[in-house]
């Protein structure tokens, strides 16, 4: 017996030994709970920072960001040169439906995840002692928390508000994040509720906000700004206002949808709406300037080298990632470019000449011809776009056919004998490629100049203001003032010229910026813009001559349903309140 | 007359104690005037010396007598002219290549073969040991009824950089930890499950283990057998018991094996010109300028400027045609009444097929080596105690390329004959923008990395009989230790590469470099580290009343495993099991587990399994037990509650829980130097489910066993029913407004049923052994809930709900368009530029558009059969094998683009095409096409159109495989005695994968992707040595 007692010992031992007796914490450790996220003895509030951080990183870098595109060139600016249907190939042909999204563009859930974050911070962040303060423009010491708070709720609105420049009005969820087993089936608001929504918000949180100039750009340079959030309500009331939410929005199959496309009934007030918001940031903040030279701007973060017109963007690294991406092909070690943006002939043609009058302006004191197009251009043109015969990598590029930049073959080069030059260091004498700090600026002091001058002109037509404007921006920019000092432009413009020409200079002004995908659809011109195919330069060599082609590179059908995107399948089908977007 | 002395010896340990001095009883011979009585003794003994009972001896016509046993091969023996052998002499009986063994190996301990009511299948050392491979795996195909294996690399995985809980290797049944797996080529299946491996007792889920050193391998399917796993009893049980020590005289064997193996089954590319021209017409149908010009294209012919316009087969260029495989074993085992011991020596060897250069004086070929130490000792420590201590030592060293084999193989795959040349006129390797690695330089000047895995295992069994207080009482406890670490060592490096452009006529050619040059590097990474304790301890209780028997056991265990930086995994089980028989015609068992799990939420740890069983050996029964040709006829049921858990419980995933991660999408660059990146707080994805807990089911099993004609015919056949519930799915409703990804959920159903038969006869013709074994499984599955999104009554088809689980679902292919009218005038699938030869998919609900509601059941739709059969003979010393596997019901889904559409966006260019495309569709080629017209760039239209299947890459995956064949010859046991003392020698050779015989002859029919190292096929010959 004694023996037994013995095996029944060694056994407990065994399954003692491996069952309770151990060093470890219960539950592993780096993996905490939302407590040690928001937590009451974190007076320097570490980690809740770490998950503002990870709320900024939602918002998109916009550098080759579709697919290895820029969102331009799904437009009539420039197109893909990949080999491959590319994402932007397909927004730009409408090679989408309700199921095939478009991966790094039609993100509903991302934005969705982000709000859900956003509510998490806001619900949970009132238990942090944090004990900073700052100052801004309006009190001398706030809370930082209130201005973490105050930053996530922009965020929050800056998501709803890119789903509903994509989307029309979608579903504003509860403030409270969703458990398990909570119903979501939850209807679309209206566009004008979420419109409401955004802007309500940032008008709240207006004053919790730091504001510019920030005394550590080094360090927080990218928060979010009071100025970041006016000249996010401008752009919303801007979009609000114009033809595809409040004059002309898409004809719907049933009733229902009516509401979510846009509004029910054209209001001229919301252009007004839309200009004094621009106005009352134009007055507000006189920081502002246009920077001398346009094409260092987003090299820079705001205030360094005079660079005033930075509002507020999304931080990069230091690298040389868009000229490799973008960078003209030829060039081969460091300087390898792989030339994946190939700008149109149609952007070039945007470009006025030197005089700021139009190519085929026959009143121009310079003569355009098809073989030497590049003389005596808007000198945006050469900020913009590498053409042949521009100098790069201290190289005289030559994109014509089985040119060294343009060589023969199955391999991705240009489309359109056109490079980007945009966002790119200053390279055109170095011999290579240095690092260059790449960020992606989301506002600019032109967007909310231009924001004004459409809107004044939308709600009370062409006016000095407006003019002042366009001639400020040329300025800065060098065309010639001219005898009358318009910089070009007609005196005596009515507003729909006015409005073509204030397209225009958005156009060419912020190219490549993601301004003109969402433009042409909110000004509903999508349709009329792709009856004209896109084209390049085939540019043929001689002997020692160059002959100049026109090509045409891709062509599409607007359909009008494209103006909005499909709400995902799954959403829809899975959501008996979720009403699909017209014709999707 | 033949007179036949019969001996019965009952089994059991107190016999076989005896057996050591049984002399074969007096007999007389007929017809011997002289001597009336003749005297004839000896031993009848086995390969090992092992007095063998129950053999039949008989006469045979003049001086020969016959031995026979249902275990061992008939044996003829030819008396001296006085009828009298010799005294004390030894007749060496040498065992059936196929063995019914009276016992059965379950997962914990053994029971003999008529009281075991589960469904089982068993293999033994002869059928594993012809297969020369770094796993034992491949030896199971065709082997087994009802475990169905499927390949799906042709070799082992390298592990090279620090591996997270999820790839430590091996099959994973869903997601999320598991155990420590070696197999990373191999989906091991039965009845729908990846079985628990137990290796003597204790669940290993090891196999690159020599075969040498197995005794036996059984797969178990019903709920009684692997009830003892507990939260892992769903899924069946491949019980692997290993050699065990056997007392008497020290016998040696030696055992070497060297042969060849050799890809099969290759891709066969495009030459450079072919690929030219289909690839300019690929970029014509697009409405694209040709890549090529005419002049390319001759070039590409007649190869007349192979720096500019190269055809390199890359395949020939990197790859050999054959490696060497071999492997060494020597085993040794002995011992006396004290103690017993067995020893096992292996020493295994596989290379790779990547070329290797003079330039380097190091292996930069890939190769597989394992060093393998056994050891198992028994000791009797007295008549009651027992202990047994079983060590085993396993290093395995790898070598790969520095490029590492996985990326070569990949870029053979998609590299174009004509992408650049190898190298340059300056001997420089070749590349251009978008080959910026040359293949070559990547081969042979990358330098090399090695992984390196070292297992050390103890295991010690102590047993202790009561027999002295309590008749029948007894208990067991096991401790087992195990440890494993990975390590690899990267000693790699990377050259430029450089595009050759001629210049013209006068000028001299220039070199662009391409890519980047980095230098040696010597880096040791550690990959994993894994440590598994074990332990056991049972009470049983043996009690016969009559002719009542009853057996009870108790008995608990717990696992604590150790994985990198994981916290421990402990799994525990406590289990009671009674079995009960009454005269050895009827049986019953029952088992009940209490199975504890540390990673579930504190209120979802433990759960309760049970099963229970019935058996009835009918010719036990008196009114049949006197038909003599009826060795056994039994009839037995299984049924019981089993659960799926631990594996697919993920890691703590019922804790909402949040983790810093200072660099991922969701981190920000901070500050002018971005240097540094803000640490970003994340909520895990996906959110937690506090109420995960593990899957289960409800499994049956009714079977019968039938024994013929002195066991030569033998015959089983299983049916079972198994209803899994509580299976983890994300739920239907998974609307993305939640902001955060849905959990698995228990509430899933499905149910799986099949049918397992095997027969085996074995007999000879005279001298001419022979046997034939033939098994046949069929398992159908039903998904019988699924959280789907309703359908329209005319759209049933697209439900997945009560279909096979491995239904494919996609559009229909309703062959190709042939003229723009065609297309103008049907429904098509929006988005897309389509063009005459494009595929043409049915409208299933008529509503003019394709899209998702058009998608049905397209394959997978059969209920998956396999089968095997394996035959052989053994005559005057020769003896062969020859073994036939496949399956049929099998539907292979290929959409790789790069085999089945080519021309891929590759890099900068275009990627490589193969063979199969000069099928494509053309306006002249429309009536015989197979394939459709030729895109470049990856137009998924014609692949996956919106993300979804097409009917035209459903291929059948039907196959039949020569999978082993084997011949041996054993030197006569007169030759060995009188000139070689005794020593046994068999030399044989052996071969597998010979021949395959494949539905869809594209790809072979298991290994599918060709960015794994392909199927080999492999010859290899060896000795054996016995003293």
């Amino acid at each position: 017996m004694k023996l037994k007692k013995k095996f029944a010992f060694i056994g407990l031992i065994i399954i003692l030994v491996l069952s309770s007796c151990n060093d470890y914490e219960k539950y592993p450790i780096e993996q905490y709970t939302i407590d040690y996220v928001f937590s009451t003895t974190d007076s320097l509030g570490v980690n809740a920072k770490g998950y503002l951080d990870a709320i900024y990183a939602i918002m998109y870098n916009g550098h080759n960001r579709v697919g290895g595109d820029y969102l331009d060139a799904a437009t009539d600016d420039a197109l893909s040169s990949s080999l491959k249907e590319s994402s932007v190939q397909n927004l730009f042909s409408g090679g989408y439906t309700s199921i095939s999204l478009i991966g790094g563009e039609m993100e509903w859930g991302r934005y969705y995840a982000g709000i859900r974050k956003a509510n998490t911070l806001i619900n949970h962040i009132d238990v942090v002692p944090l004990m900073k303060t700052f100052k801004n423009n309006v009190e001398d010491s706030i809370p930082l928390k209130r201005a973490w708070k105050a930053e996530t709720r922009f965020l929050r609105a800056y998501f709803y508000f890119e789903l509903i420049k994509r989307y029309g009005g979608v579903p504003i969820v509860s403030e409270t994040p969703y458990k398990l087993g909570d119903d979501l089936e939850i209807p679309r608001n209206t566009f004008g509720q979420c419109i409401d929504y955004i802007v309500s918000e940032l008008d709240t949180i207006k004053d919790s906000l730091r504001s510019i100039p920030i005394a550590d750009v080094n360090s927080d340079g990218h928060v979010v700004t009071q100025e970041a959030a006016m000249a996010l309500k401008c752009r919303v009331l801007l979009y609000a206002a114009s033809p595809l939410f409040n004059e002309r929005p898409i004809a719907t199959d049933k009733d229902a949808q009516k509401p979510l496309v846009g509004y029910e009934s054209y209001d001229v007030e919301r252009w007004k709406r839309a200009a004094d918001a621009a106005k009352q940031f134009i007055d507000a903040y006189p920081y502002f300037s246009l920077s001398i030279n346009s094409s260092t701007v987003f090299l820079n973060d705001y205030g360094m080298n005079n660079n005033k017109e930075v509002i507020f963007f999304r931080q990069g690294s230091k690298n040389t990632q868009i000229e490799y991406n973008n960078g003209p092909l030829g060039f081969s070690g460091n300087n390898l470019g792989l030339g994946r943006t190939s700008p149109t002939q149609n952007l070039v043609d945007a470009f006025p000449m030197k005089d700021g009058k139009a190519i085929n302006d026959p009143t121009s004191k310079y003569t355009y011809s098809l073989s030497d197009m590049y003389k005596n251009r808007d000198p945006r043109l050469e900020q913009t776009v590498l053409h042949n015969g521009s100098k790069w990598l201290n190289t005289v590029l030559e994109t014509f056919e089985g040119g060294a930049n343009n060589p023969a073959g199955a391999t991705q080069k240009t489309k359109t004998s056109y490079y980007l030059r945009k966002f790119m260091g200053g390279f055109e004498s170095q011999a290579s490629y240095a690092e260059q700090l790449h960020n992606w600026v989301m506002f600019r002091y032109p967007e909310l100049l231009l924001n004004y001058a459409e809107a004044i002109n939308e709600y009370a037509g062409p006016s000095e203001p407006v003019y002042k404007v366009l001639k400020d921006l040329r300025k800065r920019d060098k065309i010639e003032a001219g005898t009358n000092a318009m910089y070009g432009l007609n005196p005596s413009m009515n507003k729909d010229e006015m409005r073509v020409a204030i397209q225009n200079e958005r156009r060419i002004e912020m190219a490549f910026e993601e301004q003109r995908y969402w433009d042409i659809r909110r000004w509903r011109i999508a349709e009329e813009i792709f009856t004209k195919p896109l084209q390049g330069l085939s540019i043929v060599k001689d002997g020692a001559t160059l002959n100049f082609n026109v090509i045409t590179v891709a062509s599409t059908n607007f359909e009008t349903k494209r103006y909005l995107y499909p709400i995902p399948y799954s959403e829809v089908v899975k959501n008996s309140k979720m009403i699909q977007n017209p014709k999707w | 007359m033949n007179n036949v002395i019969y001996k019965k010896i009952k089994s059991g340990y107190f016999s076989i104690v005896f057996l050591w001095m049984f002399f074969i009883p007096v007999f007389t011979f007929a017809g011997e005037p002289d001597n009336n009585t003749a005297v004839f003794s000896g031993r009848i003994v086995d390969q090992y010396g092992n007095q063998i009972p129950n053999v039949i001896i008989s006469e045979k016509g003049n001086d020969i007598i016959t031995l026979s046993h249902p275990d061992y091969l008939y044996k003829e023996v030819k008396l001296n002219s006085k009828g009298v052998l010799y005294k004390d002499s030894t007749i060496v009986l040498i065992e059936k290549y196929l063995k019914n063994s009276n016992v059965i190996d379950r997962p914990y301990g053994t029971v003999d073969k008529e009281s075991f009511l589960g469904s089982a299948s068993t293999i033994y050392t002869n059928q594993l040991t012809s297969t020369l491979a770094s796993t034992i795996i491949p030896a199971f195909a065709g082997r087994f009824s009802g475990l169905y294996t499927e390949q799906y690399a042709g070799t082992k995985a390298h592990y090279t950089t620090a591996s997270a809980n999820a790839d430590l290797g091996g099959w994973v049944p869903v997601f999320g930890a598991g155990n420590y797996s070696d197999n990373s080529q191999f989906n091991l299946i039965a009845r729908h499950n990846s079985p628990v491996v137990m290796v003597d007792g204790v669940q290993r889920e090891f196999f690159s283990i020599d075969p040498e050193a197995i005794e036996s391998v059984s797969i178990q399917k019903d709920a009684l057998s692997s009830i003892m796993l507990g939260m892992r009893s769903s899924r069946g049980v491949l019980v692997i018991t290993t050699k065990k020590p056997v007392s008497g005289a020290t016998q040696f064997s030696f055992t070497s094996k060297y042969g060849f193996q050799q890809p099969v089954n290759l891709p066969k590319p495009l030459s450079s010109d072919k690929y030219a021209y289909l690839l300019n017409e690929a970029l014509q149908n697009d409405g694209k300028t040709p890549a090529y010009t005419y002049t390319d294209y001759n070039a590409f012919k007649n190869g007349t400027s192979p720096y500019t316009n190269p055809n390199i087969n890359w395949y020939d260029q990197v790859l050999q045609s054959k490696a060497a495989i071999q492997s060494y074993n020597l085993n040794v085992s002995g011992g006396g009444k004290l103690a017993q011991y067995f020893v096992n020596l292996e020493y295994m060897s596989e290379d790779g097929f990547f070329r290797t250069s003079s330039i380097n004086n190091f292996n930069t070929n890939s190769k597989y080596a394992r060093y393998l130490i056994t050891s198992k000792i028994n000791v009797n420590v007295t008549d009651e105690f027992k202990v047994g201590i079983n060590v085993i030592a396993r290093i395995e060293d790898g070598n790969q390329p520095g490029a590492l084999g996985k990326n070569i193989l990949n870029a053979i795959y998609t590299t174009p004959n004509g992408a650049y040349p190898i190298s340059n006129p300056n001997g420089s390797y070749g590349g251009n923008a978008s080959y910026t690695n040359n293949l070559w330089s990547q081969t042979v000047n990358s330098g090399y990395t090695t992984d390196n895995a070292r297992d050390g295992i103890v295991k010690v069994d102590l047993n202790y009989d009561f027999k002295k207080w309590v008749k029948g009482l007894s208990a067991k406890a096991i401790g087992s230790v195990s440890t494993q670490s990975r390590t690899a060592l990267s000693r790699t490096k990377q050259s430029v590469s450089y595009k050759f452009l001629p210049g013209n006529v006068g000028e001299s050619p220039t070199y662009e470099p391409y890519g980047s040059t980095v230098s040696q590097s010597n880096n040791f990474i550690p990959v994993s580290n894994y440590q598994y304790m074990y332990g056991q301890f049972g009470v049983d209780y043996n009690k016969a009343i009559n002719l009542h028997q009853i057996t009870a056991s108790i008995f608990a265990d717990a696992t604590q495993v150790l994985t990198n930086y994981n916290l421990p995994s402990m799994p525990a089980n406590l289990n009671g099991q009674v079995k009960y028989n009454y005269a050895k015609k009827y049986f019953a068992e029952a088992a009940i587990s209490r199975s504890y799990y540390n990673g579930y939420a504190p209120d979802k740890r433990w759960e309760t399994f049970y099963a229970a069983g019935l058996g009835w050996v009918a010719s036990n029964e008196a009114y049949l037990a006197n038909i003599e040709w009826l060795d056994l006829m039994k009839f037995r049921g299984v049924f019981g509650k089993t659960g799926n858990g631990i594996e697919n419980a993920g890691y703590y995933t019922w804790r909402q829980s949040f983790s810093g991660n200072p660099v991922s999408e969701f981190s920000y660059p901070q500050g002018y130097s971005r240097g540094g990146w803000q640490l970003a707080v994340l909520e895990n994805n996906p959110m937690a489910n506090v109420n995960l807990t593990c899957e289960k089911a409800y499994k049956a099993n009714i079977g019968a066993d039938v024994e013929l004609f002195n066991k030569q015919l033998l015959l089983t056949g299983d049916f079972y029913n198994d209803n899994y519930f509580d299976v983890l799915q994300t739920r239907g409703k998974s609307i993305e407004l939640m902001g955060i990804s849905y959990p698995y959920e228990n509430i899933g159903k499905y149910s799986v049923q099949g049918i397992e038969l095997s027969a085996t006869y074995q007999n000879h013709i005279a001298k001419f052994n022979y046997f034939v074994t033939a098994n046949w499984s069929q398992e159908s599955t039903m998904l019988k809930f699924m959280d789907e999104q309703s359908v329209a009554e005319s759209e049933e088809y697209n439900k997945h709900t009560g279909k096979p689980l491995s239904a494919i679902f996609g559009l229909v292919a309703d062959g190709f368009f042939s003229s723009p009218e065609e297309i103008g005038s049907s429904p098509v699938v929006k988005g897309y530029t389509i063009r005459p030869g494009d595929v043409k998919y049915k409208d299933l609900n008529g509503d003019g558009v394709i899209n998702q509601y058009d998608q049905k059941m397209i394959g997978g739709d059969k209920p998956l059969s396999y089968f095997g059969i394996n035959m052989g003979f053994e005559y005057r010393g020769f003896d062969f094998s020859v073994l036939f596997q496949g399956a049929y019901n099998r539907d292979l889904y290929l959409n790789n683009p790069v085999l089945m559409a080519g021309f891929q966006s590759n890099g900068l260019s275009y990627g490589q095409a193969y063979e199969n495309m000069i099928n494509r569709w053309t306006p002249e080629t429309k009536a015989t096409a197979t394939l459709p017209r030729l895109t470049a760039g990856g137009n998924p239209y014609n692949t996956n159109p919106n993300y979804m299947a097409t009917s035209l890459w459903v291929k059948s995956g039907n196959y039949i495989r020569l999978k082993d064949i084997s011949l041996g010859y054993t030197i006569p046991e007169t030759f060995s005695r009188n000139y070689l003392g005794s020593m046994k020698i068999k030399v044989f050779v052996a071969g597998q994968n010979l021949l395959t015989q494949s539905a869809c002859n594209l790809v072979d029919p298991e290994v599918t992707d060709f960015t794994n190292s392909s199927l080999l096929r492999g010859i290899n010959t060896g000795i054996n040595i016995k003293f």
